[in-house]
């Protein structure tokens, strides 16, 4: 970007940049390695989407083929002609980011079981302190939050979201 | 009957009180999560879709109000670039220049007045553009083949993949990842799985809801994490928002040069407004700058830019509605949601669903005043919304994404497929790969293979088929063109460094 413009902030489409860039270049190397693995599983998996059909003479395998040849010669140029990728982040931040992805990971699993508005708040509040939220202003804003979303959508817009398993077994419902 | 015609008959959709309050409420969504960080128009889209499928919203205001989203993103993306020089999409970088520069001289408030003036402008111009071209485009698109369309949609990710910015081959990555996640599911012509794995919850294929919100807004939230700390935030004191008569006047022809360029580059797939502002704002400092003010806090280096660019977005609709083909993620999420409302776009939609079309030309006009009338007196009250706190903000964004991917088919499967994108949407933009190429190949793939399997069973399997005719062979150029030139400047650059 020229004329001292900033970087982007990106919130949805256009390039992943972020201001400070390292040097490193060994996330375009490894991804371009993975790439040109894929697009040989993918062409290997191809082999088997035939149909014998006349009107059809490419069949399914024509758009996973022609996807493994985009991702296999992308991924050939990332290997051997890596950029500079943005730096990646220092340990302690890999542990928040992978905190964050445990959380997120977490509340589909508990879903069924403590309920949309248990689950929704709960994860959010989580969340909340680890963008180091005020801890009980987190909490509140995030039970009043599902609440609302809950009454949202299961009653205005009548899309059931789960009570929660264990709640229907202590209640009796 | 005529276009003017036409467009009445639009207004009378318009204008019916819900339509109305679809495009107001569209606009007003759009202008809060085009300023914050971590939404933007995809996520907002792609959140509220499966709302809009429950509830069961006519098409036209569905569309009247994600267009509202699309469109009003835009001007509120200006108030975050100006105050804050934090640019919300690549497309308002070159505003951040004289609009940051303005604030720094206690200025922002008549860089914001001008900023959406000038998107008014740009909006409003371009309007008349999209009812004068898409008719036509339509009437003429609907000799198209399928050859055609395959090379046109080619041509569509050829245009995004080379000018995203990111370098050629990271776009070319982000399209095979997105044609590679739209073949997942059961081929509709032959119904052999494909990548399921087996998995029955697969055979469907995914749904670009779950995969938009899982690449575009669990990502965002990781991103924001990772940059946890180290923001730096000022609050900025906005006095006044008018520019005087003056300061209009000296702007006005910038704005419609601003307009003019935003919307020709605009119909182009691909370029939209991030090119369209940059070669708007390039022409204009070299017809006008005559007194070396721009870059040091001109408002026409506002006015251009911001007209080019909301001019650029307006524009991408036409190939949207009157070819089927988006040229961006934005519109590419609106494809999908049209798809998912039963609505075909391409050259019949213009015939066959009249009141969507000429319903949503016109509420853009209304949308357009409505935002005026918004950003003019309550940009200070949009401005207190940018110093919410991110730890109630973020965390309220993953917990709408939830609700909304468990709509779709009350499915917890989904809400782990979305987390996975999350992760996958983070580590392509750790290494820069673009993310609009994905979606645009997840929502075109289906309608490319199609075409491509019509047109070869047409030719019993000759290829030649897809280039026999004058017009796809023109587009096969256009196509090979828009891969060959940036990889011929990238060449370039690196031969001049050695």
């Amino acid at each position: 970007m020229k004329g001292g413009a900033p970087e982007p902030r990106e919130s949805g489409g256009g390039q992943g940049s972020r201001p400070e860039l390292g040097e490193g270049r060994l996330g375009d190397r490894v991804a371009g390695g993975f790439l040109v693995i894929l697009a040989l599983w993918v062409a290997w998996e191809s082999r088997s989407f035939v149909v014998g059909f006349p009107a059809d003479p490419v069949g399914p395998r024509a758009l996973p083929l022609f996807a493994a040849a985009v991702l296999g010669g992308a991924g050939l140029y990332t290997l051997f002609r890596p950029e500079p990728n943005p730096l990646w982040p220092p340990s302690h931040t890999v542990l928040r980011l992978v905190t964050a992805v445990a959380i997120l990971g977490a509340y589909p699993l508990a879903l069924a079981w403590i309920g949309f508005v248990v689950a929704t708040g709960g994860a959010v509040t989580l969340l909340s302190l680890l963008f180091q939220g005020p801890p009980v202003r987190s909490a509140l804003a995030a039970f009043l939050f599902s609440g609302g979303l809950f009454l949202l959508f299961v009653h205005l817009l009548g899309v059931p979201l789960p009570v929660g398993q264990l709640f229907i077994r202590i209640m009796g419902w | 009957m005529d276009a003017f015609g036409f467009l009445l008959e639009g207004f009378a959709v318009a204008l019916r009180p819900f339509n109305m309050a679809c495009a107001f409420g569209g606009v007003l969504v759009g202008t809060v999560v085009g300023m914050l960080p971590g939404i933007g128009p995809i996520n907002a889209i792609a959140i509220l879709l499966p709302v809009i499928f429950v509830s069961g919203v006519p098409p036209e205001s569905a569309l009247i109000l994600l267009a509202g989203i699309y469109y009003g993103s835009q001007y509120g993306n200006s108030i975050s670039t100006i105050l804050l020089n934090v640019p919300g999409t690549t497309s308002s970088v070159v505003t951040a220049i004289d609009g940051y520069a303005l604030t720094r001289k206690g200025e922002a408030g008549s860089a914001l007045a001008m900023a959406a003036i000038a998107s008014f402008v740009g909006g409003t111009l371009a309007i008349f553009g999209l009812v004068l071209f898409a008719p036509a485009l339509a009437g003429w698109a609907i000799r198209f083949g399928p050859a055609e369309y395959f090379a046109l949609m080619a041509f569509a990710f050829a245009a995004l993949a080379g000018l995203s910015g990111a370098g050629l081959a990271k776009g070319l990555v982000a399209t095979g990842v997105g044609l590679l996640l739209a073949s997942v599911g059961l081929d509709p012509n032959s119904a052999v799985p494909r990548f399921t794995f087996g998995e029955l919850r697969l055979f469907d294929g995914l749904d670009f809801v779950v995969v938009t919100i899982g690449l575009f807004a669990v990502s965002e939230v990781l991103l924001l994490l990772e940059e946890e700390g180290r923001e730096t935030r000022t609050g900025v004191a906005v006095r006044k928002v008018m520019v005087s008569l003056q300061e209009l006047l000296d702007s006005a022809w910038s704005l419609l040069r601003g307009s003019l360029v935003g919307f020709f580059v605009g119909v182009l797939p691909g370029a939209g407004g991030t090119i369209g502002s940059f070669v708007a704002y390039a022409l204009e400092k070299k017809i006008s700058d005559d007194r070396g003010t721009f870059g040091k806090g001109d408002l026409r280096g506002v006015a251009v830019p911001e007209a080019a660019s909301n001019s650029a977005a307006t524009a991408a609709m036409i190939p949207l509605l009157t070819l089927g083909v988006p040229g961006s993620a934005t519109t590419a999420v609106l494809l999908g949601a049209l798809l998912g409302l039963n609505v075909t776009p391409g050259p019949l939609l213009i015939q066959d669903n009249p009141e969507v079309f000429w319903g949503l030309a016109a509420s853009m006009y209304l949308g357009n005043a409505f935002l005026l009338l918004l950003n003019l007196p309550l940009v200070r009250v949009f401005v207190r919304v940018l110093s919410l706190p991110r730890w109630f903000l973020i965390p309220g964004v993953a917990g709408m994404s939830f609700v909304a991917v468990y709509a779709v088919n009350s499915s917890v499967f989904d809400l782990a497929l979305m987390v996975g994108f999350g992760v996958l949407g983070y580590l392509l933009r750790k290494v820069r790969v673009p993310l609009a190429p994905v979606i645009l190949g997840l929502v075109l793939g289906p309608l490319m293979e199609k075409n491509l399997r019509r047109a070869l069973a047409l030719s019993d399997g000759d290829w030649g088929v897809l280039v026999s005719s004058p017009l796809s062979a023109g587009i096969w150029v256009l196509t090979g063109a828009s891969l060959l030139v940036p990889a011929g400047l990238a060449l370039h650059r690196r031969l001049r460094r050695m």
